[in-house]
């Protein structure tokens, strides 16, 4: 008996601890869904209790049966989808759930808040891009990074320039970067006419990103834009090939040295006879370039990392009799890269640049340029997850000096100290709102104005996955050309305070963005009567643009629209006046059409005129007994509107087991004469329009990898 | 004119692409073993052990499902690695890296069954995981370089991107190499990637090999400690690594490097077929 009960009770007890544990198989079932855009989401769904889960089809249906406590009427449940942020859910046992999730945020560093960057990296899905291959496969752009940025909006420069008119400035507003080296000549030729080629070779570009305003405080002395290019860096494995054109060869090599030492190198040489020759242009013109890079990344260890390069260009250029160009581009730098910590980087780089020309004018006068360039570069990024900090200085000293021969001979030298500091703070101030908050200050010992401050702010808001506005202000300044400053050393800079708002809609295959933008200019230099420069000068560049790109499997097509209105109190203009940089309208289309093998590429550029300062008349000088010229009213005639169409096209071919490619291209093919410029007769009798030399050209050339 | 150096990516990752498809085609043929007696639910019990204990868990079911080329173990893995990731509350850099290799092997299931939309949801995954994992480790090279190779199937689901993301997929995999130079699943990916690249566009099997006998050298000496970190591969470098000298008519040096490659997982299905085949021919 008393076993029996002792039985009793352990049964009883054990009754008691079943009961206690008493578990029931239940189904927790429900659906996810975005609630955007109410798509299903197969989001995996986690039974707190449990610690497991599953994970829900793709019409965003779960069903777990799970064992929960008897008595249990609740469970708490964690869903969770890459891309979505984790939710927490109480479920009701025998409830059916609808759950929605929100889109996670995005990190700092995934999206451009500056109102206009164009950028490279296809990863950054939130901007307009323009891909690095676009370079190469734009009809009418030379395969040059400037040229291809040319249709881009804001860029109002014609395609037969080299320069970049951004926004209605001038085009020496632009600040230039090379793997973060300013560069003050980046043209073979400069001149607002026409020219073939920038010093940057398109092989060996990484990444280009242009900004047309609320550039970053990490860039100073420009007015209306930054064109930032990066030259490629480690590779896995050799790449490289052989080109050659009508206009001469090309080559360049990427190659592994060792698993710590890397080399990128590229060469090419360029003639234009055999050009004139095909398109039996007349001989009064031809030029010649050789351009080389050649760049080292050696890292120490992994978290050092140095680079070496070093550019060198040459460009001479001659018309018969008339004029001879002698133009060379040498730069050296060294790079440190340190990454002490997985949240900083710290990069030093120094770098000495030589710009050195000669000109010969009718063999009657000759200039020689000097620009040398020492610069130091320091910057540091710091990651704090919702800030994103960047600070730098630079420090940038610089030599000219320019002597005339004619009978005589003159030399006139100049140099200058620039001083710059920056910091930049990229946060978020919500899941759908970023901004940056940045600001630059900079001094020049060539003149007496001291410290200059440029506060730059800029949001990007995203209104849904796909929209995004954008909206920035900014001041910026720019001390000028050192001759002028030299001797006139209270001038103020010259400064612009920009205000830009755009919407992007950036989806997969498409995209499309609309900006309007107010530029206000005050300290232009304005000449004077007693031969002095003075500070007085305003302006102010207003504009609408309109971009849209479409990718499909089977074409490429952009089109591109600009409006800008701009008036300018500048150099000899003593009230506001057309500003010489404005093209009020410009149109760019582009279609690029593949099929297997083949491309064809074809593209239409509008553009009206920019207004010049006609000739009034002439006045007999009886001193020098020459005619001197009597200019009518500032830039009150406009050149006549341009046109062009390009078309080129590849095909690519097997040979000797190397993807050969074949390439052609016409440029001007309607042959329209577009009138760039005026020249006037000596004694200022009459006047003669100067059609571009971009007459109908043809060419082709082919390319032949290493490897 | 200047031109265009990459054009040769545009031919090049489509074909290793379909080299890769056919090979795990033959595979999944190949591994059709009975499957063995492991729950094939996606639904797990358990809860209590240590976060090191469920990775090593969800290791050894990716490990199965690559063994026996499961879709059904795959997918537990990969329900696994994210119930390990929601344990851990914070972004493991670690953990975000196991779902995305999970998803490669999905990735590679699918295109051999040619079921293409999965692939690419898959694939899509994968990248934002990778993503995730750069971002919560930038030190950790081996998510880069698995993020290069993984653009290789970007491109043959998308041939018409192959351009840009053809150098890309190679700047990934430097990346990977600059963090980690001596991480033998970095130099294996590198290899299987040339295995399958034609020797004209820089591949081809000789400079496979140089890469899949580096990554067997540092797989003798790789030591894994953190249950965390990743540790899959050394069978699949022999097994590459027989394949390459199968490819070079070399049978015996293949067989001794299958042998090799089953000595270290003995269930290596795709080691175990090719062994097969070679010593019936």
């Amino acid at each position: 008996m008393k076993r029996a009960s002792f039985l009793l009770i352990v049964l009883l007890i054990f009754g008691l601890l079943c009961s206690g544990y008493a578990q029931d198989m239940v189904t927790i079932e429900g659906k996810i869904f975005d609630r955007e855009t109410r798509d299903p989401l197969p989001a995996y769904v986690m039974l707190e209790a449990a610690g497991t889960g599953i994970t829900a089809d793709a019409n965003g249906s779960f069903k777990l049966r799970v064992k929960l406590p008897k008595d249990a009427k609740t469970a708490k449940l964690s869903v969770w989808l890459i891309g979505f942020k984790k939710k927490e859910v109480e479920a009701k046992i025998g409830e059916f759930l609808s759950i929605a999730l929100d889109l996670e945020p995005l990190s700092v560093h995934e999206i451009v808040v500056s109102a206009d960057s164009v950028v490279s990296d296809d990863k950054n899905q939130k901007t307009v891009t323009l891909n690095k291959m676009d370079i190469y496969t734009l009809p009418g752009t030379s395969a040059d990074p400037v040229h291809a940025s040319q249709v881009l909006p804001g860029v109002n420069a014609l395609p037969d320039t080299s320069s970049l008119i951004i926004r209605g400035g001038a085009p020496d507003e632009v600040g230039y970067f090379f793997d973060g080296i300013e560069i003050r000549h980046p043209f073979l030729s400069e001149t607002m006419h026409e020219s073939y080629f920038s010093i940057f070779d398109n092989q060996v570009v990484e990444n280009f990103n242009i900004s047309t305003s609320g550039f970053h405080p990490k860039y100073g002395d420009a007015l209306s834009g930054v064109m930032d290019i990066s030259a490629k860096d480690t590779m896995a494995k050799g790449e490289g090939g052989l080109g050659l054109s009508v206009l001469g060869l090309n080559s360049y090599i990427g190659w592994p040295l060792t698993d710590d030492v890397g080399f990128v190198g590229s060469y090419d040489r360029g003639y234009s006879d055999l050009l004139t020759k095909l398109n039996s242009r007349g001989g009064d013109h031809k030029f010649r370039t050789e351009h080389a890079f050649g760049k080292f990344i050696v890292r120490a260890n992994a978290s050092n990392l140095i680079r070496i390069y070093g550019l060198s260009d040459r460009y001479v250029y001659s018309q018969e009799h008339s004029f001879g160009a002698d133009s060379k581009n040498t730069m050296a730098a060294a790079s440190w890269t340190l990454m002490p910590s997985r949240n900083f980087v710290s990069k030093v780089l120094l770098s000495g640049t030589r710009y050195d020309v000669a000109l010969d004018i009718e063999d009657s006068l000759q200039i020689k340029q000097k620009d040398d360039i020492l610069q130091a570069r320091w910057e540091g990024l710091w990651d704090l997850e919702r800030h994103f900090l960047e600070f730098g200085a630079d420090i940038q000293s610089r030599r000219m000096e320019t002597s005339l021969f004619d009978q005589d001979q003159r030399i006139y030298q100049t140099r200058g100290t620039r001083l710059g500091l920056y910091l930049n703070d990229k946060f978020r101030i919500s899941d759908h709102i970023f901004m940056n908050l940045g600001g630059r200050i900079v001094s020049l010992d060539l003149v007496k104005t001291g410290w200059n401050f440029d506060p730059r702010v800029s949001m990007a808001w995203l209104l849904t996955r796909n929209d995004i506005l954008r909206v920035s202000a900014g001041a910026y300044h720019q001390f000028g050309d050192y001759f002028i400053l030299t001797k006139n050393p209270g001038l103020r800079p010259k400064t612009a305070v920009h205000f830009a708002l755009s919407y992007d809609h950036v989806q997969e295959e498409t995209e499309l963005r609309a900006t309007v933008y107010d530029k206000e200019y005050r300290h232009l230099f304005l000449n004077q009567s007693d031969g002095l420069v003075g500070d007085k000068g305003r302006g102010y560049a207003r504009g609408a643009e309109f971009f849209l790109k479409k990718m499909d499997k089977r074409y490429d097509a952009i089109f591109v629209y600009n409006y800008l209105h701009s008036r300018r109190q500048e150099n000899d203009a003593a009230s506001l006046a057309p500003s010489p940089y404005e093209i009020s309208h410009s149109l760019t289309g582009i279609f690029k059409w593949k099929w297997q093998t083949w491309s064809v590429g074809f593209r239409y550029s509008y553009a009206s005129g920019r207004p010049f300062t006609p000739l009034a008349g002439r006045d007999w000088d009886f001193e020098s007994e020459t005619y001197i010229p009597v200019w009518g009213s500032p830039y009150s005639e406009r050149y006549p509107f341009y046109q062009r169409m390009d078309i080129n096209g590849s095909k690519t071919l097997n040979i000797f087991n190397r993807l050969v490619v074949l390439y052609f291209g016409i440029t001007n093919l309607l042959d329209n004469n577009n009138i760039l410029r005026v020249e006037y007769a000596d004694d200022y009798s009459g006047r003669k329009d100067q059609p571009s030399i971009f007459g109908r050209s043809f060419f082709a050339g082919i390319y032949i990898p290493f490897f | 004119m200047k031109n265009n150096i990459h054009k040769h990516f545009q031919k090049t990752f489509p074909r290793i692409l379909c080299a890769l498809s056919v090979l795990f085609l033959i595979f999944n043929f190949a591994a059709a073993s009975p499957p063995r007696n492991i729950s094939t639910s996606s639904f797990q019990a358990g809860g209590s052990a240590s976060l090191g204990q469920d990775v090593q868990e969800a290791k050894a079911k990716l490990q199965a499902g690559i063994n026996t080329w499961d879709l059904e173990l795959l997918k537990t893995a990969r329900n696994q690695f994210i119930n390990c990731l929601l344990k851990a509350k914070t972004e493991n850099a670690s953990i975000l890296y196991h779902i995305a290799l999970t998803d490669y092997r999905l990735i590679t299931f699918y295109l051999s069954s040619s079921n293409n939309p999965e692939a690419e949801k898959s694939l899509a995954e994968a990248q934002k995981y990778l993503e995730k994992a750069m971002a919560a480790d930038p030190s950790f090279g081996e998510a880069d370089a698995l993020y290069g190779y993984l653009l290789g199937f970007e491109i043959a689901l998308h041939p018409e991107k192959a351009m840009t993301l053809g150098m890309s997929s190679f700047g990934y995999f430097s990346k990977g190499f600059e963090k980690d130079p001596e991480n033998p699943r970095i130099h294996l990916l590198k290899g299987i990637s040339l295995f399958y690249t034609p020797e004209a566009y820089g591949g081809g099997v000789d400079n496979a090999m140089a890469s899949l006998n580096k990554a067997v050298g540092l797989f003798e000496k790789d030591v894994v400690k953190d249950p965390l970190k990743p540790s899959w591969g050394k069978e699949e470098a022999y097994t590459y690594l027989g394949l390459a000298y199968k490819q070079k008519k070399d049978y015996g040096k293949a067989k001794e490097m299958l042998k090799k490659a089953l000595e270290v997982n003995p269930e290596f299905g795709l080691a175990m077929k090719e062994l097969s085949g070679l010593e019936k021919s």
